[in-house]
């Protein structure tokens, strides 16, 4: 059964794109409305991330909702385990289906220690492939995770994350393998710049049975690229593509111009979609969309 | 071995405050200065503070006191007397410091009658000595994976106690929540290569049953 816009669009072997948005730091709806308008014409759905680094944010929940029934972009719904147990989780997810979200991307997310509340008690009750077991046990059987019976099971598409830059790459894959093992239908990964990840990526992947959407996000700055290629695990950015930053007299045209090789260059070497991040960029998104040849 | 450090001299003087008459009982088990020279220490900065040290003494194992003490069928001064192999004189005391972990501690709340009783260590983990740090290696889950992971605890090592491989947070092999650290993943990883058992790590850890691990647990 395929439920969701995504997961369709995905079967259909069409090159598909999601995006991203990131809910508000205090109670204003506009900035959802606003980032999703950007976002609109050009993807297929998009994520909400789930307070990440651990930086207290809005529920990932509320802006999922207003963005799927307002404005129309069907929603992933972006799961953590870092600050809710096996009960919390099942019971948002409950409420979540009964949203009409359709599409979860279960995470293990970061250490509360990365973000503004580091004193903060960290839940990890369950991790990524015991959460995507869950996921299966819900939507499947009908069940919860302690065998009773839901009146109405959750209707949902699991997706998992993927770090293909991590080194050494392999225990990074076998838990890639277990998270399919334990039911993933579909993965979205961590930015990739390096065309060698990529294509490592690709020929590591090429069987594993689940549609890989390869992450990317638009280095706005030098100073970005240089922070992310020294603070961000597992991303590799390319002599080439610091130079042009560096050389740049048009940031905002040279960063919307490499995002969009990068995208080309995922379809080029034979993934089935990606995962746009917008980092701040939303008015460019569809630029980039555009300028791959894309639309 | 069980992991303590001395309190903050300040908090020891503001502890002991109240008391007119202190006992020190050191622990020499485990890490930490808990035996003669930890026992001088806390001897001078009680003294320091006006109130009388009037017996001291250290013993082997605190944690063992009950079983030992039952043997020899004693109770009380008399037990802490002869284990702790003190002066008589700590009949005379109002308050036992002690030195040892906080098992160690509750263990001489038993003996300690109407004397009050105070910890001069915090108490931190089960670990072992890595150079000169002492790093946490079993969390007493209650339910043993060591096997599956080459001798290594990824619910101990990891700060997310993940049982099933890296997050995505390993940067140059560390954990990015102690970057000192390596990614226990990583070593899992190694480990498991290195004696031919990496299948081990293909096998799906289910979820752990934390209902084993209900403050206080009893064990038969």
């Amino acid at each position: 059964m395929i439920y969701s816009k995504l997961m369709r669009s995905l079967k259909e072997n069409k090159f598909t794109i999601s995006g991203e948005i990131d809910p508000p730091k205090g109670a204003d709806r506009t900035t959802i409305i606003e980032q999703a308008e950007y976002l609109k014409d050009h993807v297929i759905a998009s994520n909400v991330t789930d307070n990440p680094l651990g930086i207290v944010i809005m529920n990932t929940l509320v802006p999922c909702f207003i963005m799927q029934n307002e404005v129309g972009i069907e929603a992933v719904y972006q799961v953590t385990c870092r600050d809710r147990n096996r009960i919390a989780i099942q019971s948002d997810i409950l409420g979540a289906a009964a949203l009409g979200l359709k599409n979860v991307l279960a995470l293990t997310g970061d250490h509360p220690r990365m973000g503004d509340h580091p004193e903060s008690k960290a839940v990890f009750d369950l991790d990524s492939v015991q959460l995507t077991g869950l996921l299966r046990i819900m939507i499947d059987e009908g069940k919860d995770m302690a065998g009773n019976e839901l009146k109405v099971a959750p209707k949902m598409h699991v997706g998992v994350g993927l770090s293909p830059g991590m080194r050494p790459l392999e225990p990074e894959l076998i838990k890639f393998e277990k998270k399919i093992r334990a039911g993933a239908e579909f993965s979205q990964t961590q930015v990739i710049y390096d065309s060698n990840i990529l294509g490592e990526l690709r020929d590591e992947t090429k069987d594993c049975g689940i549609p890989i959407l390869v992450g990317i996000a638009p280095l706005k700055s030098l100073g970005m690229a240089k922070f992310m290629a020294k603070h961000v695990p597992g991303v590799v950015i390319p002599t080439d593509i610091m130079q042009r930053l560096e050389k740049s007299t048009n940031l905002k045209e040279t960063t919307i111009n490499i995002t969009s090789e990068l995208l080309r260059n995922i379809k080029e070497v034979g993934f089935p979609g990606a995962h746009i991040m917008p980092v701040g960029m939303d008015y460019a998104v569809g630029e980039i969309i555009n300028r791959a040849g894309l639309k | 071995m069980i992991v303590r450090k001395f309190k903050d001299s300040t908090d020891i003087c503001k502890m002991v405050k109240p008391y007119k008459k202190a006992a020190i009982i050191g622990c020499g088990g485990c890490y930490g200065e808990g035996g003669k020279p930890g026992v001088l220490k806390i001897e001078k900065l009680i003294k320091e503070t006006g109130i009388e040290v009037v017996a001291s003494g250290v013993t082997a194992r605190q944690c063992t006191w009950i079983e030992r003490a039952s043997k020899k069928q004693l109770n009380g001064d008399d037990a802490i007397i002869t284990l702790a192999r003190t002066s008589e004189r700590i009949k005379e005391a109002d308050v036992l410091v002690s030195l040892a972990c906080g098992v160690g501690v509750q263990s001489l709340t038993h003996f300690a009658g109407k004397k009050a009783v105070l910890p001069g260590f915090d108490t931190f983990f089960m670990g072992l000595p890595e150079g000169e740090v002492f790093k946490e290696q079993c969390i007493g889950c209650g339910n043993c994976i060591l096997h599956l992971t080459g001798g290594i605890c990824p619910i101990a090592k990891c700060p997310k106690s993940i049982m099933n491989g890296p997050c995505g947070g390993v940067l140059d092999n560390s954990c990015e929540v102690y970057p000192e650290n390596n990614c226990v993943w990583i070593d899992i990883y190694n480990r498991l290569k290195d004696i031919g058992e990496l299948e081990n790590m293909k096998i799906i850890n289910n979820p752990k049953d934390f209902s084993i691990r209900i403050h206080p647990r009893s064990i038969k």
